[in-house]
């Protein structure tokens, strides 16, 4: 991936933790399993990051965002895709976090001028379109002039850092072991992201365990994250 | 949240295009429709079953719902083998309310080749009411399955359909040796807009780790979806308070994407388990559904 200085810059803007990015409310299930005792230590969470990362994110919302990068300007198909994106969500707290995650971001961007994010905000206005989080970043990182490449990186690496960030705040690891962590899993990562995108009727996903975690989290009385 | 804008995906057309043209295997299909009348009862208005199927006829065994009728689908092949595509179609005419159910797991063998594939295609017209429980898919080492089943749920029909898998090894080995498991269900409106797309794939599990270590800790899974309105609010409640308790069993109850039910996934250390799960979440969710009882207790 050849990155010149400016596009460098703004991909550390946009995908800095520092941005409103809105999916810091995330845990995908990490607050569940940690207090069922499923995830307790720095491999365990290891593997759950990777399980995340390879069968739901590559199989699923990387072909998402591909098929939305694609899209261009065409909203009646990414209107679509949002739609299918909903339809191939089961857990409900993820499915309202990611839409959530998406206004909130859709919001931000609409302040800072992304015209790609303002029409299609418009269009979720009047058409009740679910404005999932993966819609939105890719809309509004391919108007930044991003390549498809180099959004699915961002995709991916805000996935990590809000899954370590989330394991930092629920206190299973400290800093150091979130930063082994993210460099542990970077070849498996790199290995994906040089595969075949997923085509819209290939995309699938395989993580029972954190989608079951996040269904019991929808019945704790106490929680910290919103999924 | 109503989704108003049809999703271009068209499950008719999303499983993967077969490696080879199947030559070697069968190709059965069985197709029943269920009618309510007739005392006040539903019966098998009509019926076409060819080999591997057979089926009983319909009993009528719960004594708090005398015309709820059960039917039980039976294979006389042994299981799946590569090649084969087998299909099913379910008809529910309105007010009609069924079980159909198989006799036993389903044994999916190695395959050299090719993979199997089975079709379920069931259609709930207005109030019409189907529990559809297929006992679990029993994938042997290099065994490659792709199974769709595709629900046309009518505004006023519910139905509670229930999928499963295991993975075993006749040679002991408690690693997943199937090569290939692609599970797609999918439940559309009436007027055929996808409303539910739970499309489930796996690859050769035992070259990873991480995919390895569930289904070596959960050689067991299931799902159940609970379609269609409620005459209790809290059915996920219900639902969620019998499932948490089993020691060997993991599992969580959501509501179903666009409104359309709930859904259950379940994970479980042996297939005892599973099956007090499965029968736990049937048991409340007719009594949630259809106001009855259970009043049969299945030996298999």
């Amino acid at each position: 991936m050849q990155v010149d200085d400016e596009t460098m810059l703004i991909m550390m803007q946009q995908s800095d933790s520092f941005f409103p990015s809105g999916n810091a409310s995330f845990s995908y299930g990490l607050e569940s399993l940690i207090q069922d005792e499923i995830v307790t230590n720095q491999e365990h969470l290891k593997k759950f990051l990777l399980r995340q990362l390879i069968y739901r994110w590559a199989s699923l919302d990387r072909g998402v965002l591909s098929a939305t990068f694609d899209a261009g300007i065409d909203f009646k198909r990414i209107e679509n895709i949002d739609c299918l994106l909903e339809a191939m969500t089961m857990p409900r707290e993820i499915r309202e976090g990611s839409r959530q995650a998406g206004k909130a971001l859709l919001s931000v961007h609409k302040r800072l001028g992304t015209q790609k994010v303002i029409a299609y905000a418009d269009r979720i206005n009047k058409k009740n379109i679910p404005g999932h989080l993966v819609i939105i970043q890719t809309l509004a990182w391919s108007d930044t002039g991003l390549s498809k490449q180099q959004c699915c990186a961002m995709s991916a690496h805000t996935l990590c850092i809000g899954v370590m960030g989330a394991a930092i705040r629920l206190g299973i690891i400290g800093h150091i072991a979130a930063q082994q962590i993210l460099v542990s899993v970077r070849p498996q990562l790199g290995k994906v992201l040089q595969s075949e995108y997923p085509q819209l009727n290939e995309l699938s996903a395989f993580t029972p365990i954190s989608e079951i975690a996040s269904m019991r989290h929808e019945f704790q009385p106490s929680r910290l994250f919103a999924n | 949240m109503n989704a108003v804008i049809k999703p271009e995906f068209n499950p008719a057309n999303s499983l993967t295009t077969p490696p080879t043209q199947t030559t070697h295997g069968k190709q059965g299909r069985a197709e029943f429709a269920f009618d309510y009348g007739h005392g006040d009862r539903t019966y098998l208005a009509r019926q076409y079953v060819e080999y591997p199927f057979h089926i009983t006829r319909p009993h009528y065994l719960d004594n708090s719902w005398p015309g709820f009728a059960t039917l039980c689908l039976q294979s006389v092949s042994g299981g799946l083998f590569q090649g084969d595509r087998v299909s099913l179609k379910i008809s529910m005419a309105p007010d009609s309310a069924a079980q159909v159910t198989t006799q036993a797991s389903t044994k999916v063998h190695t395959m050299e080749r090719d993979h199997a594939r089975q079709t379920v295609e069931i259609i709930l017209e207005p109030a019409s009411y189907l529990e559809y429980f297929s006992d679990p898919m029993i994938l042997f080492p290099h065994s490659k399955l792709h199974t769709t089943l595709t629900v046309r749920l009518a505004e006023s029909a519910k139905g509670i359909i229930r999928e499963s898998f295991l993975h075993y090894d006749p040679a002991g080995a408690i690693e997943p040796l199937f090569d290939h498991y692609l599970s797609e269900v999918t439940i559309v409106d009436s007027g055929g807009k996808p409303m539910v797309i739970d499309r489930q794939q796996i690859d050769r599990p035992h070259k990873q780790r991480e995919l390895c270590d569930v289904l070596q800790n959960f050689p067991y899974q299931g799902s159940v979806y609970v379609l269609g309105s409620s005459k209790k609010n809290n059915i996920q409640q219900i639902l969620h308070d019998v499932i948490i308790g089993f020691a060997n069993g993991y599992g969580g109850v959501t509501a179903l994407p666009n409104q359309c039910g709930c859904f259950v996934r379940l994970l479980a250390k042996d297939g005892i388990t599973l099956r007090k799960m499965h029968d736990g979440v049937a048991k409340y969710a007719r009594s949630a559904l259809a106001g009855y009882e259970v009043g049969t207790t299945w030996r298999k």
